[in-house]
Parts: C-alpha cells; structure tokens; sequence
C-alpha cells in the first residue's frame, strides 16, 4: 500500500491540489491560466532537470538562481543595450553560462571541495558579477525592454496555442530523459551518485561524470535565464531569488535522495507542477509574498520528512523480509516476489 | 581433480603492518577447475591474503605466479585484468540499477550512435550469464530490493562477465540462509564446471567439506597446511586452525556463579528477535554464540537501549529495567563493547585518555560540566596501566593504535564506570594475538571480581574457551543452552546452521 | 560484516605514525597556525600597500565590522563541529534586530529587555530547527534552508514590510555605537562570547560531546551521550548567536530594516570554513572559526582602502575560502 502511495502518492496530490485551486481560487482554472502555470514550468522546469542530474550525482548546484540571472542580465545587455541579433546573443549567453556550470564541476572536483560551499560561493559571486554587468542605461521609452520579436518568441510565443517555451521545454526533457536511460552516461550516473566504489571499480571515471552534470546544470540555468528574459522583456535582477530552494524541493518531492544515486526526471517534473501550482493557486488566492515562501518551505520541508520516514520504512521492511526468509526455511528469500511477477524460468 | 598446470601460486607471500605480522612465508597452489577454501581463526591472515591477491595490499615479501608466471598486481584494476574477481560480504553494486546494468557497469554494449546503451543486448548478456550460473535471477530487477543472496548472484555474474578464472569469496555464506547457501553452492559447483576455481574464506567447517575441494589453513600469518578435503577429518581442521585439539583448551575453572544479575523474559523485536530469554549471574560469562544475522548483536543493542524493542522484560539485580536510550542503560551499570570498533566504538580523532572519559563524564566534571583536567589524566593512566595499552601515553590519538589496543581502550572506558554487566560483542576480532590474550585474561579477571559478562563471538573456541555457559542463537531465536563442559565445536555449529552438514 | 571488519588493521606509514601521536606532523601544524600565520602576512602585505590600514581608527572600525560576523561564526561552528550545518543565521539575524526594534517602538521595552528579546527569539528559531532536525529527522542543510525563507517571511510579516523605527535610547545604541574606553562595544561582547564558547568547547563535557558528536556519532551515542539534547542545543546556540548578531547590528545603524541580514549566512559559514572547521564535523574549534571571520574581515576591509573593484574584490574573497578549504583538505588527508 505504502509503495503504490510512494509513486503514485505525488500524481495524486498533485491533482488533489489542482482541484483544491481550481475550485476555491478565481481565475485558477482557466486556460490563460494554465498556459501562464505551463510557461512558468518551462522556466523552472529547465532548471530543475540540470539539478536532477546533478543531485543524482551525488552533488548540489546552489548557483542555479544565480546562473539565472547572468543569463537575463547578459541577453538585456546584448539585445537591448547593444542591439545584438538573437541568433548571436543566445548561444553567447548559453555558452557563458555553461562554461560557469564547467568551472564549478572542475572546482568540485578537482579541489575536492564541497559542492555545498563551491556552488554557494558561486551564488553570491555569479549575482554579483551579473549585477555589476547590468547596464540598464534607458536613452528613451522604447529602449526600455527587449523587443526583437525573434527573441520574444521564446518566452511568450505559441505554437497551435502551445507555449513555445513548453515546448522547449518538452523538447530539452525528452533530450535529458534519452541521456538518462539510454546512455552509458545515465547508468554510470546513477552508479556515481549511488555507489561511487563501484563505479570506480567498473572503470568509471568518476570525476569527470561529476564535472558533466555541473556543466548540464548551468546550462539548464543559462535556459531558464534566456526564456524569462524573453517572457519579461528585460534581465531582472531580483529574479530567481530563493529559486534554487524551489528547485532543489522540487527535486526531492519528485523522489531524489539528496545523499544520491537516486531520482527520475518524471518525479521531477511533477515535483516541479507541484511547486508551480502551489505558487500559482497562492498568488491567485491572494497570499502575500511572504506567507507564500512560508508555505512553500513547510510543504518541501513536509515532503522530505515523509521521504525520510518512507525511507526508514522500507529499510524496516527489507530486514523483516531478510528475516522471515530465514525462518522459512526451504522458501526462497524476499526478494524472489520480483521474480515471480515477471515470472521464474 | 588432478591437473597438471596451476592456476594460481602464492609463493612466500609475507606481509606486516605495524604491530603485527599478518603473513609470513604463505606458499600455496591453486588450481583450475577447483574450490578452494581458506581457513583459519580470525587475525590468521586470511583476509590480508585476499586483499593482496585483490590488489587492495602490496605484499612486502613473496610473488604471485598466474598459470607459471609471476606477475604483479598493483590495483585492483589490474586483478581484474588478470582474471581475478574478489566479492566481498558488502556487495560493490548501485542500488538504483538493475541486474543488467549493474552486471556489465562500464562494459555496456553500444547501439549505433557512440554513447547510446543496446538495452536489448545488455538484458540479452545478463540473461545470457545468469543461466550460465543457472540462476532464476530476474535481470530486470532492480538491484536495491534484491536480498543479500541475491545480490551475490549478481557479483557472481559479473565476475563470470568479466571472464574471471579465479573467484574469491570472503565469508560468502555469512549473512545467508541454508536455502540461500545451497543456492550458493550450486552456482560454485557450476563455475567449476567451466574450470574456473572459486577460492573462498569460511569459518563455517562443515560447508568447507561439503563444497570444498582443498583447503588451505592459515594460522598466526603462517601456511599450516594445504590439503585435499576428502583426506580430513573435521577433528583435523580444528586441530590445525586453532593448534592444539579443541578438548585441550585451557579451562579457567572459575569459582560458581553468584546471584542472578541479570534476567530476560520473552524479548521480542518484529523480525529480528523472538521470544529470548535467558539469566546472567554474578561472576559468570555467558557465550553467546550463532551465525551472522542471527540476532545476537541485536540483542546486546537492545539490551543496552541502543535499539527499541516490541516486547518483553529485562530485570536487573531484581528491577524492571526497561533501557529507553544508552544513557539509561549506562546509568543502570551496563556497558557495551560493540562489534565494530572503528565505526561504533570510538572517536578516531580523540586522544585514548578523552575516548576512555567518553562514558565517564560524571567521573571527569564535577561541577556543570568543567572537566578536570587532572582526574581526566589520572583516570586514564590508571586504566592504560592496567590494561598495557600502547603506547601508553594518554594522549595519543586512538587512531594510530592497533586493533588490540584500541579495543583495550574500548574496554578500559566501561572498566572505568565498574559497570556490573558488560556486554561484549566479539572481543577479539581484528586483534592480534597477543592482545588477544591479555583481553582474554582481562575478562577473566573481571568474571572473578563479579562482574557478570555476556560475550558474543562468531568464533568458537573462544567461546569454549571463556564461557561458563552458552548460548547459541539462530534467527532470532536462542536455541540451544548448555554448560561449558556439555559444550563442542560440532554441538555449537550444529545448533547455529539448523543441524544440517 | 564488510571486509574491513574482518582484517587485521590498516596499513600506516611508519612515519607518520610516530609524529601524529606525540607531536604534531608539519601539516597538522600548519593547519592548526597557518591561519594565524595568513592572517599576520595579510595584514602585513596591507600595512605595507594602504598606509591607512595600520591607523587606530581603521582598525577599530574593521573590528566593529568583524565582530558580529564574528559572533555568528562561533554560534555556526558549535553546530558544524557537531556534524550539522545552518544556513538560516541570516534571516535569524534580521528576526533578532526586528524583535528588538518592535520591542523598544511598539511595547516600549526597555533596552536590555529588548536586547534580550532579540537574542531570545534567535534562540528559539534554533531549538525548532534543532527539533525538526533530531526528531524529524529531517536533513540539516534542507531544515534551515527552509528556516531560512521561513524566518525572513517572519520578519517581513511582522515588520509589515516596513522598516522599524523606534525610539532612539541611548542605552540601546550603546550596544552598537558606544564603546568601553577605547574597544567598541561589538568588539568586547565579541571577545566575550569568544571566551565562553572556547571554554564551552575546550573545558567542558559538553564540548567533548560536541566533539565526539561529530566525530563519531555512533560511538557517542553508544557511549550514553544524549546526542539529540546536544544537537539541539548547538541549533539553540548558533540561532542564540545570530539573534545577538541582530540586535548589536541594529543598534548600530539605529533603525530595524526586514532584510537585515540577507547573505550572511554565506560569510558565517566562510568565515567557519576558512577556520578550519571540517564541514563534515568533528574538526576544529570555535576560536579558528572567529578568526576565520577576522580573517575574511580584514581582507574585505584591506581590499577596500586599496580601492579594488567589486567584482574583483569577490573574486578574490571566494578565491581565499576556496584556497583555504583546499589546503585543509589536503592537510587532512595527508595526515589520516
């Protein structure tokens, strides 16, 4: 019972709160809504998937917010203050942001520091190198935003009534989702972040599966930071504050340990909706900020002490079992239940 | 069995650590197409063998000849390499992988473009493996929900993926049921069959002359003797593992036990203890013997407030004692000298005079906690000098003692606080012999002061050795109760597996 | 059961052997005094760059500027020498200034009072996120993050999202403006917590406790430490810290602002870690940590009169901690 409520427990809570929303806030359940609830997951769900990868790993990427904001401050300042073309400006951006997402991977691991402190120095060191960047040097009202309207596309165009940004969004998930699954990447991954002697002794090169994930990550943030700019028209520099707790929740709520070697982008992407319609329904609710990002630390906070007490509860269960196989002797042990669903040979 | 080229030859194999001599001049063949166990108490060198032949260790002294030639091993890539795979008691697997992926982790087979995994084929290989190992093995099955017997199938198959002529197996049947051990032993007889050799540790004799095809006995660091199984007696193996014929063991006659100190009624945790209940008296050491996962460490734990329990009653010199923490435990004059020293018993990093005051802060502080530095000091060189730590200045770190004489540590901490009942679980392991006999004359002193002493051990002739009565627990269960001069290797070992072999 | 248990013990370089006991190895040393050493070329390579850094006026202002830093860092170590880690101290040191400040402007509390309140409520967002971290079981760093959002939003809603101006007494100025005779008072309530929390650590059972605690927790535990009372008394601490932290800020600037405190945590746990304190537990000391905090001060500071560009000026701050950690590390595998 406790097993299908650990997987399926989210989904269900999840459309529980849909519900909850819809009925009691004005204006939650509708497809402006919704389409501003999807554009807002797009954004943080970039995010999100670099962090996955990074906490199954092993690690923690706290510069994400950070990330962020360079990406919007640096597009405002191409765009907008230098009239740079998109097709230029992007990829620069992104390529920034990557190469930061690499220095922190190379300063985790090879100056074994830990990720903790190297990403939060970076949380602090990345804004403010952003800030002292941010040229908002507004000559005249229409200066005033980024409009090139290719660059406008991304965050606040639609496809047949599709966001774009979900789009993307839907696009770079299936890209993570095939390199966690299909790629000899994903598996050492998962082996790297869950049992890091074996992986060595498979031969895996353990460092520089790390140095990827916080490569990937600030990409991802870089992403984020690229289509926020667009939704918003200028690189704000207050955004993305306290978006790495949001993230970071998300992610655990989704089923990641944060010690490792577990998690999947499905888990992720609801704990990410989870987050986004609890925001969403707050603000449409009329909850001021701050009694938000309270309620948003008890939920995350809530959702880790149950992880924490499933945990313990399937660690219980694994010694029953052990132990109750001993006892009946002649059956074989606990485990063979998995190999009777899909049948003995 | 004859064969005429080796497999594998250890030749005057010698290494040190400092403060004891792990192996000395160990010569042995292995050959293909054989099981071969390696047998001997604890401390004789065996594990420090196979940590050499794995590429953990370096031998000081000695080669190591693979089919005639010698080659070196550095790394336990290059064991690999050679053919030689080590399975240790904790399995070297990813919890969230399954079977298949863990099977051929870093080897697994590419589809079309470079990175891309053939899932196909990687389930297709592992499945190919575990029927070579004629496994029911799901490859699917995720690796974490597997049970420990299990899981050693899966390091099986990835040793036999690795194409590994020598498989070494430390203490492979500990943790494992009769059912499961069969299980075992059936995919050990099917890697001899495709002529690959199997050398594994075991303290569990009968399951050496049951799979076994020679044996090799290792004592003090030294090679007592390779032979073939089926020209040995059990008699035989005791007598050269341990030196001297089991009956000869030096008894301690101690003065008859006093008052009842200690009484268990019915304690019962959910699926690790079931309905125990003994007495421990005054004066008295009780051996309390088993397997592995029979219970008996849960049982010192819960006894000690360490862990909780569903059910039952304790009663100490006549009051219910019911231990809801360590602290009310310490409080009641008990003491703990757990299993696993370095991860349970001490602070690597304190000095031997601040791991002793650990539980004796009362004794150290008198007034909120201030520690008197001076009665700190005098505490621990008393106990240093009782107990012939070395080296014995108080302030050196615990982590640069030997295994002996940080275990002496351990036990001068509950000496310290007098404790009346002194829980001790496996004494000896890891300690060298000449510490091991101090502990020994230790606990013997201690038993005839009165201090009532519960002694868990996996190894029997200490047990026989020690106790005045004994236990022997098999999951979760005490099934078996008798005096020192009832008790035998073979009656113990018996109660302990279930009575086969 | 793992294969380590069964051995007969690990190989150790016969030299290292013979120095860690007695003596200390060189790297031991250096990582006992190389901050004092880093710290007197530091201050030697600014004297010589900044003539006004060796001014009397300098220094002290550095010194008011690095005490209260100073004091959370003291609080931050009791919690990671036990093993633990809080990153909540800066929103907890906007919550103690605001509850002084609400204290004096709207319940006409008297300075002492209202100081006391402050570091009060400090204490009590320590003893909850200690709770939730011993009972709940619930992982340090994501306990106080929460705290962290948690404890800000408190201040915003209790401040009403304004700034705090309350009565400018004297006596609670003094906490933040006054000194005794030529020391600010920062400073001396500085020196102060120092000496009870070396004390703390150094002389007392519940010093060793902290230390065994992140040593070895098991082995604490199984030694009839009360390990959860400890931990939770190290949260109580640190939150106890910062709340002081807060009220000593506020009395300096002579107005509660809601984000008072904002980032701090970063420079808490730097100043920690450039001390020396293992993030992991069971190394170090209080009195590395608040020099730690002189430390990063005085580098701030120095980089400052010299006239060195913000963005290089953080550069070259995350530069040291990372430098500093690095050396640590090294130094510590070397000697295990």
């Amino acid at each position: 019972m406790l097993r299908v409520l650990r997987s399926y427990g989210l989904l269900v809570a999840l459309l529980v709160l849909g519900l909850v929303f819809a009925l009691a806030a004005p204006g939650f359940a509708t497809f402006g809504n919704v389409a501003d609830m999807l554009r807002d997951l797009s954004i943080v769900g970039f995010m999100a998937i670099g962090e996955t990868l990074v906490i199954i790993g092993g690690g923690i990427d706290l510069s994400i917010g950070s990330i962020l904001v360079l990406a919007g401050i640096l597009s405002d300042d191409l765009l907008r203050g230098m009239g740079w073309n998109p097709f230029l400006a992007v990829p620069l951006v992104l390529a920034i942001c990557t190469l930061v997402g690499l220095a922190n991977g190379i300063i985790v691991t090879w100056f074994r520091i830990p990720a903790f402190i190297v990403t939060l120095a970076g949380l602090y060191a990345i804004r403010g190198i952003a800030l002292s960047l941010y040229r908002h040097d507004v000559t005249s009202v229409t200066n005033a935003l980024i409009s090139d309207p290719t660059f406008l596309v991304l965050g606040q165009g639609d496809l047949f009534g599709i966001p774009v940004s979900l789009l993307l969004f839907l696009v770079v998930f299936a890209a993570a989702l095939a390199l966690l699954q299909r790629t000899r990447f994903g598996l050492h991954l998962y082996a790297v972040g869950g049992n890091d002697l074996a992986a060595r002794l498979s031969g895996i090169d353990v460092d520089r599966v790390r140095v990827v994930t916080y490569t990937l990550s600030g990409f991802c943030a870089g992403l984020s930071g690229v289509v926020l700019a667009s939704r918003l028209q200028t690189g704000a520099p207050e955004a993305g504050l306290g978006a790495e707790f949001d993230v970071i929740g998300a992610v655990v709520i989704g089923g990641a340990s944060l010690l490792g070697g577990s998690g999947t982008l499905g888990g992720t992407l609801v704990g990410t909706a989870f987050i986004i319609v609890l925001a969403k329904g707050q603000s449409l609710l009329g909850v001021p900020a701050n009694y938000q990002s309270f309620a948003r630390g008890a939920v995350i906070l809530l959702a880790v002490v149950l992880d924490g007490l499933a945990q313990r509860r399937r660690l219980r269960t694994r010694v029953i079992t052990r132990a109750a196989s001993l006892r009946e002797a002649g059956q074989p042990t606990a485990a063979a239940p998995l190999g009777q669903a899909r049948g003995w040979r | 069995m004859a064969v005429s080229a080796s497999l594998l030859e250890v030749v005057g194999l010698t290494k040190a650590f400092p403060g004891v001599q792990a192996l000395e001049d160990v010569s042995f063949t292995i050959n293909p197409g054989e099981v071969h166990a390696l047998v001997g108490e604890n401390g004789a060198g065996k594990s420090t063998l196979i940590k050499i032949l794995a590429g953990v260790y370096q031998a000081d002294a000695g080669e190591v000849r693979l089919g005639g030639s010698p080659v070196a091993i550095r790394s336990v890539h290059e064991a690999q390499q050679l053919g030689i795979a080590v399975i240790y008691q904790e399995p070297a697997l990813v919890p969230a992988l399954t079977v298949a992926e863990n099977i051929l982790l870093g080897r697994e087979p590419g589809a079309g473009l470079p990175g891309l995994v053939d899932r196909q084929a990687l389930l297709a290989e592992a499945q190919r493996l575990l029927d070579r190992l004629d496994s029911p093995l799901d490859p699917r099955a995720r690796v974490g929900e597997l049970g420990i017997s299990w899981q050693q199938v899966v390091e099986i198959a990835k040793a036999l993926s690795l194409d590994a002529r020598l498989i070494i197996m430390d203490e492979p049947t500990a943790a494992l049921t009769l059912q499961e051990t069969q299980q075992l032993f059936q995919i050990v007889r099917e890697l001899r069959a495709q002529g690959r050799s199997v050398l594994f540790i075991s303290h569990a004799l009968e399951e050496v002359f049951e799979i076994a095809d020679r044996v090799t006995v290792l004592r003090d660091g030294r090679l007592v003797t390779t032979r073939n199984a089926r020209e040995l007696t059990r008699a035989d193996l005791v007598r050269f593992m341990i030196g001297r014929a089991v009956d000869e063991s030096a008894s301690r006659a101690r003065p008859v036990a006093g008052r009842e100190v200690l009484r268990v009624q019915g304690l019962r945790r959910q699926g690790v203890l079931d309905n125990v209940s003994f007495t421990l008296h005054e004066g008295e050491i009780l051996g309390i013997a088993g397997l592995v996962g029979s219970g008996r460490t849960e049982l010192a734990r819960a006894l000690f407030g360490a862990d909780p329990i569903d059910g039952g009653e304790i009663w100490l010199a006549g009051k219910r004692f019911a231990p809801r923490s360590p602290k009310d435990a310490l409080r009641a004059g008990l003491g703990l000298v757990p299993e696993d020293r370095k991860r349970e018993g001490l602070v690597e990093a304190f000095s031997t005079a601040a791991n002793i005051s650990l539980a004796n802060f009362g004794f150290i502080s008198r007034l909120l906690g201030w520690i008197d530095q001076t009665r700190e000091r005098l505490l621990a060189t008393r106990l240093i000098d009782r107990l012939a730590v070395q080296p014995s200045s108080p302030t050196w770190r615990v982590r640069n003692l030997s295994g002996g004489n940080q275990q002496k540590v351990v036990l001068a901490r509950w000496l310290a606080r007098n404790v009346k009942v002194l829980l001790v679980d496996e004494p000896t392991r890891g300690v060298d012999v000449g510490a091991k006999d101090e502990i020994y004359r230790l606990m013997d002193e201690l038993a005839r002061s009165g201090m009532a002493i519960m002694m868990i051990s996996s190894y029997l002739p200490e047990i026989l050795q020690m106790s005045d009565r004994i236990l022997v627990m098999r999951e979760g269960r005490i099934v078996l109760e008798l005096s020192r001069q009832q008790a035998s290797e073979e009656r113990l070992m018996e109660a302990a597996t279930g009575g086969v072999g | 059961m793992s294969h380590e248990s069964a051995t007969v013990e690990q190989p150790r370089a016969p030299a290292a052997r013979r120095l860690a006991g007695r003596r200390l190895s060189l790297e031991a040393a250096l990582a006992q005094y190389g901050l004092y050493l880093a710290l007197l070329l530091l201050v030697i390579l600014f004297g010589a760059l900044s003539p006004a850094f060796l001014s009397v006026d300098n220094g002290l202002s550095v010194l008011r500027q690095v005490s209260t830093v100073g004091i959370m860092a003291v609080g931050e170590a009791f919690v990671i020498l036990a093993g633990g880690i809080d990153v909540s101290v800066g929103s907890v040191v906007g919550l103690g200034g605001m509850v002084a400040g609400l204290a004096l402007r709207d319940y006409g509390a008297s300075p002492l009072v209202a100081a006391f309140l402050g570091l009060l409520a400090g204490l009590l967002v320590g003893l909850v996120n200690g709770l939730v971290i011993s009972w709940l079981r619930v992982n340090p760093f994501i306990t106080t993050l929460a705290t962290l959002s948690g404890v800000r939003g408190i201040v915003y809603i209790i401040s009403n999202q304004y700034d705090v101006r309350f009565p400018a007494l004297d006596a609670f100025l003094y906490f933040g403006r006054g000194s005794v005779g030529p020391i600010p008072v920062q400073v001396v309530v500085l020196v102060l917590v120092v000496a009870i929390a070396w004390l703390l650590e150094t002389r007392t059972t519940f010093g060793r406790a902290i230390h065994a605690l992140g040593g070895n927790e098991t082995a604490a535990r199984l030694s009839g430490i009360a390990v959860e009372r400890v931990r939770v008394a190290t949260y109580a601490i640190c939150g106890a810290c910062a709340g002081l932290a807060g009220v000593l800020i506020t009395a300096q600037i002579a107005i509660a602002v809601p984000y008072q405190g904002s980032g701090a945590e970063l420079d808490v746990i730097a100043a920690v870690v450039v001390g020396g304190v293992a993030l992991t537990g069971g190394v170090g000391s209080v009195l590395l940590a608040a020099l730690g905090a002189l430390f990063i001060g005085v580098l701030a500071n120095g980089m400052a009169l010299l006239d060195i560009p913000s963005i290089w000026q953080m550069v070259i701050k995350g530069v040291a901690i990372l430098v500093a950690v690095g050396l640590y590390n090294i130094a510590r595998t070397r000697r295990a």
